[in-house]
């Protein structure tokens, strides 16, 4: 019982299913299998994203591209797909593509040693820049997406959206290297103590590098769910996603300070922010107000964090000096 | 009593009217084709490279070749008033008779617009116009269709979709978007007093507008709160191109019942067309745009057309008159369905 209640994402878990039900019983379209369904498929792309944003969260740093990696992604992939070149082909290209900019951005983070901020944000504005540049007013329309991923946008898997499964896959996939891979834990020591983690012979340059490049990639990746979902690639596709994606993850538990939180917990603070603007919009609730309660959530989580942390830590001292 | 005086007098009179007619139209057009003939004409878009001008130059060269003057297409790269001025010192200098402009700024150009009519170049606005206050710096603004109509047209396309019966609901772009916000205003009142069987989602229009803010992320959000809050709402209007396509694309994802329509662009909305996802959307034709400003531009030269209040030219076979503010509006809305997208989707 004391080890369930320690469990980071049993709060956030808990009130995502009281806010489901009480909106549910506000509006019964809600509980049934298309308000699951609109659940899931609506926030599949922030699920895969929050995969990439928790690798660099916990390291106590920030990739702000992504959103612009997953736009141009999604765009090099419909271009392609529409010059007559194959699904795989595609969809290495744009792997590839995110893999690069994630070198940038770990290279001068990792080597350099630039604040992740600072360079993110920079690379953000970079490859929109190229994006817009490239695109120009070109767009991808839905007739060219390749077919299985349109359908995989339209169909279900015993009633799951493909696209989430896709998500979900790939989270258990970054959650299990995390949790039980030697490498996966370091990223969690270069967070939580840096200085620590350089005199545990850990290889913080090299981790860091290989974080950036593969939250790169799957964001890269992440192009095709994008084209799929909306059946369209142009130069604004994924404008301002990342925000959305740091918000799951904080208020899926994983904190900005670094060290701490998991896949799960950034997926389940994506649902739980996706059911808010489906429960609000349900019962009737003004969209302008749907920032405003997502706002003060967001404060709220780390606030949350905030009091739970340092009690946790007061235990610890405790359980130290016993 | 076939030939009695009083008709006799009457025919007569028909006759010498229509004498007189004759005469006066040949009066009227005669140094009209005679003039146009040779005439230079520049037709300036907000900028060269966009797909929508291609169009819009493409009616204007129609126009020309029908009235055989020369026309020049050319502009700015980038859509701004202060690279436009540029290219129209660039008109004064090689001293052309017309100039067709889509205003890309509605202040910034209006200076180098004076300098242009003073030099005697007839300015015809097309698409986009100068600022109202500035509407004597040229001859007339062919603009698509008025405000109000382009509103109550799409109110009249869900009708026609929904079978003029069911709740209707509102996708717009930003809360404040002005051209969305004079349409959207036109539609309400008019649902409610034309199509008795149909209402607002909302109770009003205002409550039963959604706004997608032009993106389409947000846009397809939103479609999914107006069937999340109102699942029985029947018809989705949204009467901006990024908001109808995202309606579009997540009403097919979803495969739901609710009809479409609104102001698409017939090459994005191919697809959904195509596969009877949404049966009509519109949008005004740039093709025509360009056509009838370079006949309101030539019949300006000719002396033929004043562009004052309640004067007219002829572009084509129809016939076109100026109304307050000195605009000539096309009409309705150009509407595209399976029957002529085919063609449209190539063109913009």
């Amino acid at each position: 019982m004391r080890n369930l209640l320690r469990i980071r994402e049993l709060p956030i878990a808990v009130v995502l299913v009281a806010f489901f039900s009480i909106a549910a019983l506000g509006n019964h379209q809600l509980f049934s299998f298309s308000g699951l369904h609109d659940l899931l498929f609506g926030s599949s792309i922030i699920c895969l994203l929050v995969s990439a944003e928790t690798l660099i969260i916990v390291m106590k740093h920030i990739d702000l591209s992504i959103g612009s990696t997953i736009g141009f992604a999604s765009y090099i992939i419909g271009k392609n797909a529409s010059n007559g070149h194959g699904l795989l082909y595609c969809l290495l290209l744009g792997i590839i593509f995110g893999l690069a900019v994630g070198a940038v951005n770990g290279l001068l983070v990792a080597y350099f040693k630039l604040p992740s901020l600072v360079v993110t944000l920079g690379t953000l504005y970079l490859v929109r820049g190229l994006f817009n540049q490239v695109a120009g007013g070109d767009f991808i329309n839905s007739d060219k997406v390749p077919h299985v991923l349109s359908f995989m946008a339209s169909h279900t898997f015993a009633k799951i959206p493909y696209l989430f499964i896709v998500a979900f896959v790939l989270a258990l996939i970054v959650g299990f290297y995390m949790r039980n891979f030697r490498s996966g834990r370091d990223l969690y020591a270069i967070g939580s103590n840096l200085p620590a983690a350089y005199l545990a012979g850990i290889k913080v340059e090299k981790r860091t590098f290989w974080a950036f490049t593969a939250a790169g990639g799957i964001a890269g990746l992440g192009g095709a769910l994008l084209i799929a979902r909306f059946g369209q690639a142009q130069a604004n596709s994924g404008l301002g996603i990342e925000l959305g994606v740091v918000a799951a993850c904080v208020v899926g538990g994983v904190a900005i300070a670094g060290g701490i939180g998991t896949v799960f917990g950034a997926i389940i603070g994506a649902l739980l922010l996706q059911t808010i603007v489906l429960a609000l919009g349900a019962l009737g609730v003004s969209q302008f107000w749907q920032g405003v309660v997502n706002g003060a959530l967001l404060i709220a989580a780390i606030s949350l964090d905030k009091v739970l942390s340092s009690r946790s830590q007061r235990t610890q001292i405790m359980r130290v000096s016993e | 009593m076939k030939g009695s005086p009083l008709n006799m007098q009457k025919n007569k009179l028909k006759a010498v009217l229509a004498v007189a007619a004759l005469g006066a139209v040949a009066l009227v057009s005669a140094p009209a084709q005679a003039n146009a003939a040779g005439l230079k004409i520049a037709i300036m878009p907000k900028a060269v490279n966009i797909g929508y001008f291609t169009a819009w130059n493409k009616g204007a060269q129609t126009a020309c070749k029908e009235i055989k003057a020369t026309c020049t297409y050319l502009g700015p790269t980038e859509a701004t008033g202060p690279a436009q001025v540029q290219f129209i010192n660039q008109v004064i200098q090689k001293k052309y008779d017309v100039l067709v402009i889509s205003a890309a700024d509605q202040n910034a150009i209006v200076p180098s617009l004076n300098k242009a009519k003073a030099a005697g170049i007839k300015i015809v606005t097309s698409d986009a116009d100068v600022a109202a206050t500035a509407a004597s710096s040229r001859v007339v603004s062919v603009l698509p269709a008025a405000s109000a109509r382009i509103g109550t047209a799409e109110v009249d396309w869900i009708a026609a979709a929904t079978g003029g019966k069911g709740k209707i609901a509102v996708l717009s772009a930003a809360a404040t978007a002005a051209n969305q916000n004079a349409w959207i205003a036109a539609m309400g009142p008019y649902l409610t007093s034309k199509y008795p069987n149909m209402s607002w989602v909302g109770g009003t229009v205002d409550k039963s507008t959604f706004y997608g803010d032009d993106d389409a992320t947000k846009s397809t959000a939103q479609f999914d709160a107006i069937l999340s809050q109102y699942p029985d709402v029947a018809g989705i209007i949204s009467p901006t191109t990024v908001g109808v396509l995202a309606a579009a694309q997540e009403k097919k994802t979803k495969n739901a019942s609710v009809k479409v329509t609104g102001l698409g662009l017939p090459s994005q909305m191919a697809p959904y067309i195509e596969d009877g996802t949404v049966e009509k959307v519109g949008l005004w034709n740039p093709i025509d745009l360009g056509y009838v400003a370079v006949y309101a531009g030539a019949a300006a030269k000719a002396g033929t057309f004043t562009g004052k209040v309640g004067s007219s030219f002829k572009a084509g076979k129809k016939s076109y008159s100026v109304v307050a503010g000195g605009i000539a509006y096309l009409g309705d809305p150009f509407t595209f369905d399976k029957s002529n997208i085919a063609t449209f989707k190539a063109i913009y």
